[in-house]
């Protein structure tokens, strides 16, 4: 299983709208070599922001680099939330992740199984220097950073 | 054996009472004197504790001053709802009892510091009602207490509850905050950041011994027209950080019956500098899969359709759900550990002083849900 299968399931499963109208997304994912985390983090937010639906509104970051771990809250334009965070800690690249809807969720986590196939490499997405920018404003302020309602 | 402790029970049916009542009078080591009240309650009230105590075969006492005065009373079990939650238990710590109490402790942080204030000038026990007993908490605080995990670098805890009728709230009305909070819980339905949001909070603390520094919180609607009725949250996204900057995130709330195999989500993800683990009460697990009747949610109980209480749930025939059955062991239960610690002379590892620390907690994040900013603990008082 790669990156792109996970996501892709998941767009699946919102298209059959048997989850209902997406709510929030928590969305923790480990990868120990990230050197350009603010990067790979805007990748995953724009993700989220695909299945989520609504322009993103306000982001607030906690960690740094350095400590190998930082925390995005976002809340988007409907009300709609979610939780994305990077570990760098080493031990094997993965995903948790839950995506509740208002009638549903679908959950998925690496368990005890060797899943992914060539880790989370094959994430070929253009990076968007917007959400970059504002999730490193966001980590230097410590507090909500308006993202201008930027779909 | 003679019972060693008198348990006097406060408020009864269609509240927690129903479960920790029935733990404390099916122990060995307690007599229950009788289930009390504040004398001003109203009639429906009043009619439910008088069903409980005739369920359990006790005294019901209408005048909760006359029954603190009575002999024999060592341990109060406090299950009022939040807002009389206070006043009671300052009462019940005045008259020199110790306290086991339902979660969350009280809405409001003067009443926990009055509370506190209490307990410690009379030396007194006490324990909030917590996950600490359930064994994957235990087990996280044994995987972090090894230090297999190296340095703690950030923590998330997630608490949802697998009950009630979702997809019924309108989701075009983003919720809007209020700041305090003017109720914390109606028939239909609780503050759910509250509700379930005090077990992950109290969770961070106990695993990690570190005090919640910041906090930001956004509250939201998003499954029950209950919850959006009665302007009470059904859902709490909170982050921030602990001492020494250490980060921490929770999601919680009430997502609906068939949202989860199980009584729902709870899961604990321990970022350590060598490890990390993920500490989930549903794994490891048995499923189990057969030709019976799928399992469906019960009826809607009109006094209680979110399933709170066991005395609903058996009115409307809740069946358990079967595809994850129990597996692994039996935790003690909360009420036999309060009683554990009574009996070797120690204090609760969730007394009042921790518990207030949690009140705090959900304060300011109530505060940050309002105000949208990121709040600075400790609150200021007064």
């Amino acid at each position: 299983m790669q990156l792109a299968d996970l996501h892709r399931a998941v767009q699946a499963a919102l298209v059959s709208k048997r989850l209902g109208t997406p709510v929030f997304v928590r969305y923790l994912y480990h990868r120990p070599d990230d050197k350009q985390p603010s990067a790979t983090l805007a990748k995953t937010v724009a993700q989220v922001q695909g299945w989520i639906g609504q322009p993103l509104q306000r982001l607030v970051a906690v960690g740094t680099a350095e400590h190998r771990h930082i925390s995005l809250s976002l809340e988007f334009q409907k009300g709609a939330t979610a939780l994305v965070a990077w570990t760098g800690a080493p031990g094997r690249e993965g995903v948790d992740l839950m995506l509740v809807g208002n009638h549903g969720a679908v959950y998925h986590d690496a368990g005890t199984a060797l899943l992914w196939d060539d880790g989370l490499a094959d994430d070929k997405r253009d990076v968007d220097a917007h959400l970059v920018d504002l999730i490193n404003r966001a980590l230097k302020s410590n507090r909500p950073e308006t993202a201008g309602g930027k779909p | 054996m003679n019972p060693k402790y008198g348990v006097l029970l406060v408020t009864g049916g269609h509240t927690h009472q129903e479960n920790y009542g029935a733990a404390f009078l099916a122990d060995p080591r307690c007599r229950i004197v009788g289930l009390a009240d504040e004398k001003t309650v109203d009639r429906r009230r009043r009619d439910l504790n008088d069903r409980l105590a005739k369920q359990f075969k006790v005294p019901h006492l209408e005048d909760l001053d006359a029954a603190l005065a009575m002999q024999g009373v060592d341990i109060v079990c406090i299950c009022a709802e939040p807002e009389r939650r206070g006043r009671i238990a300052l009462k019940c710590a005045q008259a020199g009892k110790h306290l086991y109490l339902d979660k969350s402790l009280v809405p409001a942080l003067a009443e926990a510091d009055a509370l506190l204030a209490e307990v410690q000038r009379q030396k007194l026990r006490s324990h909030m009602f917590s996950f600490i007993t359930q064994p994957w908490a235990r087990q996280a605080k044994r995987v972090l207490d090894s230090k297999k995990l190296g340095k703690l670098l950030a923590i998330h805890a997630e608490c949802f509850f697998s009950k009630g009728r979702t997809g019924t709230a309108n989701l075009d009305r983003p919720r809007t905050e209020e700041f305090p909070p003017r109720r914390h819980q109606v028939i239909e339905a609780k503050r759910e950041m509250d509700n379930c949001g005090v077990y992950p909070i109290t969770l961070i603390r106990w695993l990690t011994g570190l005090r919640f520094r910041t906090l930001h919180c956004v509250t939201g609607n998003y499954f029950f027209q209950e919850h959006q009725k009665h302007n009470v949250e059904d859902f709490g996204l909170i982050q921030g950080t602990l001492d020494e900057g250490l980060p921490y995130t929770i999601s919680t709330g009430r997502y609906g019956w068939q949202t989860h195999p199980g009584f729902g989500s709870n899961r604990l993800m321990l970022v350590g500098s060598e490890q990390t683990a993920v500490i989930d009460a549903h794994r490891p697990r048995l499923e189990m899969y057969t030709d019976e009747t799928p399992w469906t949610p019960p009826n809607t109980h009109a006094q209680d359709p979110m399933g709170f209480w066991s005395s609903t749930m058996q009115e409307v025939h809740m069946r358990p759900k079967t595809v994850w059955p129990p597996a692994g062991s039996a935790p003690v239960s909360d009420q036999a550990y309060f009683l554990d610690r009574l009996d070797a002379g120690q204090d609760s590892e969730i007394n009042v002083a921790e518990a207030v620390l949690s009140t705090e907690a959900l304060v300011a994040a109530y505060q940050s849900a309002a105000q949208k900013r990121v709040v600075t603990l400790p609150l200021p008082r007064g």
